[in-house]
């Protein structure tokens, strides 16, 4: 049987448990580990597998859903939809461009090499053309 | 009276055993309700504690054999009572107070959780039959009665002794034949509910590589509720049948028997749920250490989880935090009142 895939989160994290669940959703949504028609945890499921609020759920989902990625409509099980992906406009490059930088600096203060980066970024960018 | 002491006694040592063997059947990665390092219940410390702990069990046993004994043999009111009482809340202190010596051996609280991005196909074993099979059973023994109401005596059992003998009755009238039957039906569907509760309220399993042995927890766990619930309702149909084949008023017969029929109905189970509980890959639970008061009672507000497995003993015990319990408990609390005054 194979295993679904899971969601991590860390209360103790700077970052708040509602973005940290749109994250790490969104990468399995745009890697396609999520693809159309996937039916996901309720919110009420999600919130007692992690031991969180309900609303912290009910956020996150509310946030895909703007983003055009989840059909949230009440009463019905919380679906994957086909989104049409939006053109990318030069302030989203750009957007782009500094956070990549913000966290390369970051991995590079972290101690890993310019070679082991640049692999990473190369073999990130071959999955993302598959 | 001996016979009673005698069986009493008996029930006394049976529950110290089963306390004394109860904190280490846990999961792995918690003692004393504490989330400890993996290998820590080998160390010096942990055995300690586990001595200290079994020793105020067994003192304790003692003393409420004591008091059952002395209680029966000079017919001092409410003494065997006390002494039970004695044994169960001290043994719940002397967990609490041993849970405190192995605090300052606590891992660093985390706050990393993990949940399957999954659905829930969960539901009760044999699906709708959990229901409709002690449901049926309770019904048809009410039409049978109903339909040998004439032949049913004027008094009925509904209490006995251990030996078989009636010590309580009731008038046959229509709430001294069938509330016994109510209530089961009433009780079952409570126990089918928190069954219900586990398996859509309760986490399957917050820290990565303890999902399969969660999964098989809360199976057995559900499977022996469900179990409980049809053995009961077999029991009780059988005890309400009582009058319309034995003579009530003669010598006791087979009823002591009655009993084994919920006794056989969950003892594979119970073996299989402490098999589980025993086995060496169930991590820890991923709840925090410090909302568990005395290692005992669950509050968590934060965590929207109704039911959460215990940290002693085996199963599973509601979370006080949640307000959702709060309204369960109140709507229950204004049925209990409201079937009183109308009864």
């Amino acid at each position: 049987m194979t295993q679904p895939p899971r969601i991590q989160i860390d209360l103790g994290s700077a970052t708040p448990v509602n973005r940290q669940i749109v994250d790490q959703l969104r990468t399995r949504l745009v890697e396609g580990t999520l693809a159309p028609g996937a039916v996901l945890p309720s919110v009420r499921r999600l919130a007692v597998d992690l031991g969180v609020h309900f609303n912290t759920v009910a956020d996150a989902y509310r946030t895909l859903a703007n983003e055009g990625w989840l059909d949230v409509a009440q009463g019905r099980s919380v679906r994957v939809v086909e989104r049409a992906v939006p053109a990318a406009g030069p302030e989203a490059r750009d957007l782009f461009r500094q956070r990549l930088r913000q966290l390369v600096a970051e991995a590079r203060a972290a101690g890993m090499s310019p070679a082991i980066l640049s692999r990473e970024l190369a073999a990130l960018a071959e999955r993302m053309k598959s | 009276m001996n016979g009673e002491i005698a069986v009493l006694v008996g029930l006394v040592l049976l529950m110290a055993a089963l306390l004394h063997w109860l904190p280490t059947w846990r999961r792995r990665g918690l003692w004393f309700s504490v989330t400890v390092p993996p290998g820590f219940d080998t160390t010096a410390e942990a055995r300690a504690a586990l001595r200290r702990y079994r020793a105020a069990v067994w003192s304790l046993s003692l003393v409420a054999i004591a008091c059952v004994v002395g209680g029966g043999l000079f017919a001092v009111p409410a003494l065997p009572e006390a002494g039970v009482l004695c044994q169960a809340i001290g043994a719940s202190a002397a967990y609490a107070t041993v849970r405190r010596r192995v605090l300052p051996f606590a891992v660093p609280a985390s706050g990393a959780r993990s949940a399957a991005i999954s659905t829930d196909p969960d539901g009760l074993p044999g699906g709708a039959a959990s229901l409709i099979v002690p449901v049926g059973m309770l019904a048809a023994t009410a039409l049978y009665l109903h339909a040998n109401w004439q032949r049913l005596p004027e008094r009925v059992p509904v209490h006995w002794g251990l030996d078989g003998t009636p010590n309580g009755w009731a008038d046959r009238t229509w709430h001294g034949v069938y509330g016994p039957l109510i209530l089961c039906a009433v009780i079952g569907l409570i126990v089918l509910l928190m069954a219900e509760a586990i398996i859509h309220a309760s986490p399957r399993a917050r820290v990565a590589g303890t999902e399969a042995w969660t999964r098989r927890f809360r199976r057995a766990n559900v499977i022996l509720l469900v179990a409980g619930v049809w053995g009961v309702s077999a029991m009780m149909s059988l005890f309400a049948l009582t009058p319309l084949f034995t003579d009530v008023t003669g010598p006791p017969g087979l009823v002591w028997m009655i009993p084994l029929v919920l006794v056989v109905s969950i003892l594979p189970f119970t073996w299989q749920l402490v098999r589980v509980v025993r086995e060496r890959d169930s991590g820890s639970d991923g709840t925090p250490d410090a909302c568990w008061k005395l290692g005992l009672i669950y509050y968590n507000p934060e965590d929207s989880a109704l039911m959460v497995e215990k940290r002693f003993g085996i199963g599973y015990t509601v979370n006080f935090g949640n307000r959702t319990l709060w309204w369960i408990v109140g709507v229950a609390a204004l049925v209990i009142l409201l079937v009183n005054v109308a009864w």
